[in-house]
């Protein structure tokens, strides 16, 4: 016999499901428009929107069904998590609207080296998509795969970052803007990894701050 | 106040000593140590094998389906099932180091020390003052009517009553509602200084506003008294408790200790997978 509490779990579910939906597809706008030389804000913006509105019905679903149903144990854990996923994917989305925003304020960026954004964009990518399906399956196998991501995209950026302050090469406004994208890449990677940990808290219980040690 | 009970030769310590093994849970030091316990009902199983030590100045929650034999468990503590036809106890329960099953311990003594509330209000059919005077008198404390009146009006206090009965302690304990009878019984067991209380599901059958202060009267007089609360409703235990016993049946319907820990870990990362299933509704 399903429990009244199932119902609204499965709602939570959904809703979490659309928002990794909305927000690899956020990033995956932001970055193709950056690398293409292609105005996408107002389509990323649309994404950030929605997310920010799934982000407040998980907020209220999830403290509801507390409320109401005073959740124990998984149960509990999944809710919890699904609060600060939903924080994670709001973030994400805001992210990319920074990224898609970052190219229209700097404009033509025909001239600069775009690779690391290139390799950058395309480990966040598969690092989301991987994320989403530990989240869903509750996989932490997959969650610590993403999660070893991560190392690569700091990389990237303090590569990028130390390079700016050696060498002098570039022009500086595509310093700007390599450097802005990587580092709004580099916190999308970030919000990716708590994702992950909150997988490993869903499934063993460890807490989410303590789950990568 | 501790147990005071003359023993006739110095086995009892060897056997505290030897209760020292066993589930341990809580902080401090443990008033209540219960090992190898099985309970037998007219030789049927009811628990077996029952291994877990209670700290001092704690609420501990004893929870698991019906029929998983918390009762049992809890009357074993204070010799309440001698009380039962058809009852067999083994193994040994140990308060404050003395084993409350041997020979020479009186269990009318050791009921004193470990005070207990049921299910349901059980007023003596007396007066307010009279209930809660009952076992000062029944245990001959030569006591002056003021220092009756006071202890009295302590445990009162203590059980968060005096302020509503203040002014008719002449009054029949029926006239009382349904829980501050319940409070009433409380106060009638705070009234002879227990070191334990055991409370066999004290709001089954109060409504959630007494339940709420049942609860609350709990919680403030716990730096006092050593409690022990079976519950059925796992939301008071998380609610209430500082540690919490799972119970379940095994495939014999044998009443077995499966988990126990901070209520905390119990109730937010269970162990054991029929402890989750439990306490989220999925089985019981």
């Amino acid at each position: 016999m399903s429990r009244i509490l199932d119902i609204g779990l499965k709602h939570l579910t959904e809703l979490v499901s659309e928002m990794f939906r909305l927000s690899i597809s956020a990033v995956d706008t932001a970055v193709s428009g950056l690398l293409e030389y292609r105005s996408v804000q107002e389509k990323v913006y649309d994404a950030a929107k929605d997310l920010r509105g799934l982000y407040e019905e998980v907020s209220d679903i999830a403290t509801e069904l507390i409320a109401r149903y005073q959740p124990v144990a998984r149960d509990l854990r999944y809710i919890r998590s699904c609060m600060m996923v939903s924080y994670d994917l709001f973030r994400v989305g805001r992210y990319a609207l920074e990224i898609s925003r970052s190219s229209r304020m700097l404009g033509s960026l025909l001239e600069c080296d775009l690779s690391p954004v290139r390799e950058a964009g395309n480990i966040v990518r598969e690092m989301l998509k991987i994320t989403v399906e530990a989240f869903r399956d509750l996989d932490v196998g997959r969650a610590r795969e993403a999660t070893r991501m991560d190392e690569r995209i700091d990389e990237i950026y303090r590569e990028k970052l130390k390079s700016i302050m050696l060498e002098r090469n570039g022009s500086r406004e595509c310093d700007v803007a390599v450097a802005l994208a990587l580092r709004n890449l580099e916190r999308i990677a970030d919000h990716a990894t708590y994702i992950c940990e909150a997988v490993e808290y869903i499934v063993a219980g460890h807490p989410r701050h303590k789950a990568a040690s | 106040m501790s147990l005071s009970i003359k023993t006739n030769n110095g086995i009892l310590q060897k056997e505290a000593e030897e209760a020292q093994q066993g589930l341990s849970i809580g902080r401090g030091s443990h008033v209540i140590e219960i090992k190898s316990l099985s309970v037998r009902y007219w030789g049927k199983p009811a628990i077996e094998d029952i291994n877990i030590s209670f700290s001092k100045n704690e609420i501990t929650a004893i929870i698991g389906p019906s029929g998983c034999g918390k009762s049992t468990l809890l009357r074993s503590i204070n010799r309440m099932n001698d009380l039962i036809p058809g009852a067999k106890v083994s193994g040994e329960v140990y308060f404050n180091g003395v084993n409350v099953y041997s020979r020479d311990v009186d269990p009318v003594l050791i009921r004193s020390r470990i005070g207990m509330v049921f299910q349901r209000p059980n007023p003596f059919p007396f007066s307010i003052f009279d209930n809660v005077a009952f076992g000062l008198r029944v245990n001959g404390l030569k006591l002056s009517k003021e220092e009756l009146y006071q202890r009295v009006r302590d445990a009162l206090v203590k059980a968060a009553l005096w302020d509503e009965v203040k002014d008719r302690l002449d009054r029949h304990a029926y006239s009382l509602s349904g829980g501050q009878q319940q409070r009433l019984c409380i106060a009638r067991a705070l009234a002879v200084d227990p070191e334990v209380l055991l409370l066999d599901e004290p709001t089954v059958s109060l409504d959630p506003i007494s339940t709420a202060k049942i609860e609350s009267l709990l919680r403030s007089i716990k730096n006092e008294y050593t409690i022990i609360l079976v519950t059925h409703n796992m939301l008071q235990a998380a609610r209430v408790s500082d540690y919490t016993v799972v119970m379940m049946p095994d495939e014999r319907m044998v009443g077995r200790i499966i988990e126990a820990g901070p209520t905390k870990e119990i109730f937010t990362n269970p162990k054991d997978k029929r402890t989750e299933d439990y306490i989220s509704g999925r089985i019981g």
